[in-house]
């Protein structure tokens, strides 16, 4: 009994707890509402929380950087590589291979070019990533103009409906992913890197963590995961448009915050991430449930943003001195 | 110790003053009293307290437990705060200062009159009188400080005379603390200073010095205080004592760990090997052009504070001098723990292995075992419970912080320590335990170069180097050199002390007239802006005359005032990411209840307006992200917007639409306009009462809540600017597009802010530019055209702007950086 006690306060006082109790007072309002079982409102929302949980990753990483550095560049990169993935596709299976590595790369370059921007130009994150999304922007308009409309591969559709024992394909994918960026931040020479930087850039510098090249390379991993997102979303969407990353940045930043990682960088909560994506996706659901007007549905969005705040700005006040 | 009436007028007497920093008892129950018309010192090693004790009296820091009063009166009661201490006329200068350094010397000496009232018009006429009068009367009229200079642009002896001025003039001066105020300055104006503190001596007021300079203690003062661990070891007449007596009296223990320190020196031998040898320019001040440490010896670096010692030593660590010197690895321990020490979110078993796991590699795996296990090794080593270990190290006293610092730059198994004063703050115990490591490494093969601030420290040095003014000015052989020989080094060499201001700041000032004129903060903009204007006259003349302007520039002002009150957030240190949602949410409450019924739009308006100040609140009150939180906001706007009109539609009023073709003179109303909003805009930001608190609160929020300002309350005014300034721009918006659409005004966000960091606004430091801003928001505007006239798709505006913005900031981040160098 008092293990389990002391167990249960220790979940408690874990960063991601929020996300996930949260997320468990929805989903039990949701169930009764909805027409479904139980089991299957929690993995539809399980499914449609894969896709922002791996962008909201590289948010995190780049957030964990410190000096309040945010990825506003994520929502164009996604678009950008939805598109760059179908066009290679064709509507066909026969470049799928290529089209994954061709999103990849693009991704990453957007990184690279966001790195370059903060590390050698030393512009503020927000504004370089700002600009470095105008620009990502105006290449998914020339794209969309000159491809028109083109389809995903149907096998990556068909991936996108597959599951295994149940479980998703692409929940498994993110899952991956998610254990894949927990063990670089917690078990690599990278993640020390990464966090000493964000929690005291100069002590890093001095201490021989190389932060600049450490910055450099969150904001391509942050490129990497919003290139895989892209691939699956072209899956589930069946082809590209312009307005397929759109909803990516606030989820993305939201679902950070919510999970418990400090904005001020230094710490990162992996299993807060799928916990905040979780609970957006569910609170998407309940309000299109409840048949709200998207402008109410928009207003809750921002509410439940700065009442996260609220909530992890007591975290970050007793963590820090 | 005896406590002297506590009724006598004017007595400054503090009662068993206790503060402790987590098991660190910084100051353990001293009381003290001071007389009116005394000049006292505190003297005392690092970490002493006595810098900790002076600050419970001027309210900087709160005590645990004890009384401080003055008259008689209790003066640290609960609410006990700076600005209650300048009010009472107590006052403490020290060396992290509390100026705003984006204002000006007569700005800075503002923000304290102003609290003190009877400033109206023509305050920044008077604030510079008031500064000069301050300055010349303290440091005598050549001084060479304008009160109309950026305090950034002064150097470390100047702000500390700025700043000694500013307290001194204050008119119910009863105490004064001065924290080291000589360390920056020339001998000339350390004079002055000692006149200056016998003139406030005879006007009654109470001076407390904390010094490091034996020497000065005659000369300046009458009764002499000596802290050791936090307590009051001696308390004795000036004329009563000896430098000797006071320097045994303060180092207590450290005696003996000196004497056997002089018959534990290692000696460089034929085996021993180069571990650094930096260049430097020989030069009439140093007749020295390379410096060496090797191993098996202890350096010493020595010098005034801001001599470059730190600098020096970062600079190694960096390896910015590997170049053409011999640089080998090197590891970096420091004592300014907080500063560049330290990972506060990490236990200290991850801080120490931080340095250790990260040489191995990026992409190196490593394991909890491993951590523990080199844990385990370095804290037997140096005598540090395994228990620590897991403690998060903002938890751990100073003494065992450093102790995890000493193995983390041990770990790495460097060939050159580089130490930057490591036993700042540290208890004696461990102090003596560090000195005997230091050997140990340097006899196990290691050179180190040692930075310190304690004089007695130079005992533990093979040889010396004497830093000043960034250069290494000369060198000892410590068995052949005494003490005080190197000592004077640090004071009086070839080259004087650049806080003096005769001919040789001609140069200096030249500069800063360039600097001032040449460099203002908009002038990439002010560039950008003509070059695109000429370029557009070259291919299409017909759009730059004087009709053609006025049309490519109609929506210019709508962009410039959304600039203006980005700018106005930015000043403060946050961004708005919700300007552009606000516009639209004004748009659409223009286009429906303002039409339909004006009173309940008015107050609609009003409304949205207020959610300004009150997202300001909750950002300085809750400490929220500005970026998250005005994104948030941004959905809050755009769903109320869509909540009112879902969709596109509605009607502008008509006096709204018409105000946007009002005739106007000479030029068109764009322009008119354009140049109402920068000069309004800079005005209000730059010469007016307010402009000048919110640029301090960006700045430096410390010294405007420390002057007796709340900085709440000025971040609550300067978003309420914003609010306005955003609403007035929403309506402009309405008015040219005379229907409503939520989401008209979404693109508004990011220009503003590309326009205001193209003008030159810094995100930090309090640093803006309105008239920079509107030039921002014209160079923004004109993209679009320009790219039309090179027959560019209009696909491409975005990515031109993206271009633009990452140019501009890299140019300009480039020219600082050869400024600098």
């Amino acid at each position: 009994m008092q293990t389990i006690k002391s167990g249960f306060f220790f979940i408690l006082r874990q960063p991601w707890s929020i996300s996930f109790i949260a997320s468990l007072v929805i989903v039990l309002a949701l169930i009764p509402m909805s027409s479904r079982g139980p089991l299957d409102v929690v993995l539809s929302n399980f499914y449609l929380a894969s896709f922002v949980a791996i962008a909201a990753l590289g948010q995190m990483i780049v957030v964990s950087t410190g000096r309040g550095a945010v990825d506003l560049s994520i929502p164009y990169t996604i678009t950008l590589c939805v598109y760059v993935a179908t066009i290679v596709q064709e509507g066909k299976n026969d470049h799928l291979f290529q089209s994954i590595i061709a999103s990849l790369a693009i991704g990453a370059l957007v990184g690279a070019i966001n790195g370059f921007a903060v590390v050698v130009l030393r512009i503020p994150a927000m504004v370089a990533t700002l600009a470095v999304g105008f620009i990502a922007q105006s290449v998914v308009q020339v794209l969309s103009s000159t491809a028109g409309h083109v389809g995903a591969s149907p096998a990556l559709a068909e991936l996108s409906r597959a599951d295994i024992f149940g479980l998703p394909v692409f929940s498994l994918i993110a899952i991956i992913t998610c254990l894949v960026v927990a063990f670089l931040l917690f078990r690599t020479a990278y993640g020390v890197r990464l966090l000493g930087t964000g929690q005291n850039d100069i002590a890093a510098r001095l201490a021989g963590l190389k932060p600049s090249s450490t910055r450099w390379i969150a904001f391509v991993l942050s490129g990497l995961l919003a290139g895989i997102t892209a691939i699956l979303l072209g899956g589930y969407s069946g082809g590209a448009s312009l307005g397929v990353g759109a909803g990516f940045l606030i989820s993305s930043i939201a679902a950070v915050v919510l999970g418990g990682t400090l904005m001020s960088g230094g710490q990162s909560s992996v299993a807060g991430i799928f916990g905040g994506a979780l609970f957006l996706t569910f609170l998407v659901t309940l309000t299109s449930t409840l048949d709200m007007s998207f402008g109410l549905r928009s207003i809750i969005e921002g509410v439940v943003i700065l009442v996260a705040l609220g909530v992890g700005g007591r975290n970050i006040l007793k963590k820090s001195r | 110790m005896a406590i002297k009436n506590t009724d006598a007028g004017g007595v400054l007497s503090i009662l068993d003053l206790v503060k402790s920093y987590g098991p660190t008892r910084a100051v353990s129950e001293v009381s003290l009293s001071f007389d009116s018309s005394s000049i006292n010192a505190v003297i005392g090693g690092n970490g002493a307290g006595k810098s900790t004790l002076m600050k419970m009296i001027a309210a900087e820091t709160e005590a645990d437990q004890g009384s401080v009063r003055l008259g008689g009166v209790l003066v640290n009661d609960a609410g006990y705060s700076p600005a209650k201490a300048h009010e009472f006329g107590i006052r403490i200068v020290h060396q992290e200062l509390s100026l705003a350094n984006s204002l000006t010397v007569a700005e800075n000496f503002y923000l304290e009159q102003d609290t003190r009232g009877g400033l109206g018009f023509g305050w920044r006429k008077r604030s510079a009188d008031a500064a000069r009068a301050a300055i010349s009367e303290s440091f005598g009229p050549d001084a060479g400080i304008s009160p109309n200079a950026k305090v950034s642009n002064l150097n470390a002896g100047e702000r500390q005379m700025v700043e000694i001025a500013r307290a001194t003039s204050a008119p119910n001066l009863k105490v004064l603390i001065l924290d080291e105020p000589t360390s920056a300055l020339g001998p000339e104006r350390v004079d002055y200073l000692g006149k200056l503190l016998r003139t406030l001596q005879a006007k009654g007021v109470i001076i407390i010095l904390i010094t490091h300079k034996m020497d000065e203690l005659p000369k300046l003062t009458d009764r002499i205080v000596v802290m050791r661990e936090g307590k009051v070891v001696e308390d004795t007449t000036t004329s009563e004592t000896t430098t000797e007596k006071l320097l045994s009296l303060m180092l207590g223990g450290v005696e003996q760990v000196r004497e056997k320190a002089a018959h534990s020196k290692s000696t460089v031998t034929a085996a021993s090997e180069v571990v650094l040898r930096v260049q430097q320019k020989a030069s009439e001040v140093s007749g020295l052009d390379s410096i060496q440490v090797s191993t098996g010896e202890v350096v010493g670096l020595l010098g005034l504070q801001d001599a470059g010692q730190e600098q020096f030593l970062r600079a190694i660590q960096d390896r910015k001098l590997a170049g053409k010197n011999l640089v080998l690895k090197s590891a970096y321990i420091t004592g300014d723990r907080k500063f560049d020490g330290i990972f506060p979110l990490w236990n200290s078993k991850q801080n120490l292995a931080a340095s250790w796991i990260s040489s191995r590699g990026m992409f190196r795996v490593f394991s909890p075992k491993q951590l523990t296990e080199l844990a385990k090794v370095w804290f037997d080593k140096l005598k540090l419970s395994m228990t620590a270990g897991d403690k998060l190290i903002g938890q751990l006293s100073g003494g065992m912080q450093q102790k995890v610092l000493f193995a983390r730059g041990l770990s790495t198994e460097s060939k050159l320590l580089l130490l930057n004063d490591p036993t700042r703050g540290v208890d004696l115990a461990t102090k003596i335990e560090m000195y005997a490591t230091i050997r140990e490494s340097a006899q196990a093969g290691k050179g180190v170069l040692w930075y310190s601030s304690e004089d007695s420290e130079i005992a533990f040095f093979d040889r010396t180097y004497v830093m000043r003014d960034g250069l290494i000015i000369a060198e000892f052989e410590n068995a052949t050199t005494p003490t005080h020989t190197i000592k004077s080094a640090m004071f009086n060499g070839p080259k004087k002390q650049v806080a003096d201001g005769d001919s040789k700041n001609l140069v200096k000032r030249a500069q800063r007239f360039a600097r001032t004129f040449i460099a203002k903060p908009w002038i990439f903009a002010f560039i950008g802006f003509v070059a695109v204007l000429l370029l557009i006259d070259s291919r299409q003349p017909i759009l730059t005359n004087v009709f053609g302007l006025g049309l490519i520039l109609t929506l210019a002002p709508v962009l410039a005032l959304a600039a203006v009150s980005q700018n106005f957030v930015v000043a403060v240190g946050d961004i708005d990411l919700g300007i552009g949602q606000y516009m639209g949410l004004i748009v659409v409450i223009a286009a429906t209840s303002l039409n339909t019924n004006p009173l309940i739009g008015v107050l609609m308006l009003i409304a949205a307006t207020a959610l300004y100040p009150a997202i300001g609140w909750l950002l300085k009150v809750r400490q929220f992200p500005a970026v998250i939180a005005t994104l948030a906001m941004s959905f809050i706007y755009s769903g109320l917007a869509l909540t009112i009109l879902p969709t596109v539609g509605g009607q502008v009023p008509a006096w709204l639409v018409s105000f946007s073709h009002l005739p106007a003179p000479l030029v068109p109303l764009p322009i008119w306009l354009l140049v109402a909003i920068a000069l309004g805009g800079s005005f209000v930001i730059e010469k007016t009462r307010l402009g000048t608190r919110i640029r301090a609160l960006g700045s430096n929020e410390q010294a405007l809540r420390d002057s007796g300002w709340n900085s709440t309350a000025v971040k609550v005014l300067a978003y309420t600017l914003a609010g306005i300034t955003a609403t007035i721009a929403g309506l402009m918006f309405a008015g040219i597009a005379t229907s409503g659409d939520a989401n008209s005004a979404n693109g508004y966000t990011l220009m503003s802010i590309a326009a205001v960091v193209v003008g030159g606004s810094e995100f930090i430091g309090g640093r803006v530019s309105a008239i920079g801003a509107v030039l921002g928001a014209g160079l923004m505007s004109l993209v679009g055209v320009l790219l039309g006239v090179l027959a560019i798709p209009s696909l491409f505006t975005s990515a031109a702007m993206g271009l633009l913005l990452i140019v501009v900031m890299g140019l300009r981040r480039l020219t600082r950086e050869s400024e600098r160098a």
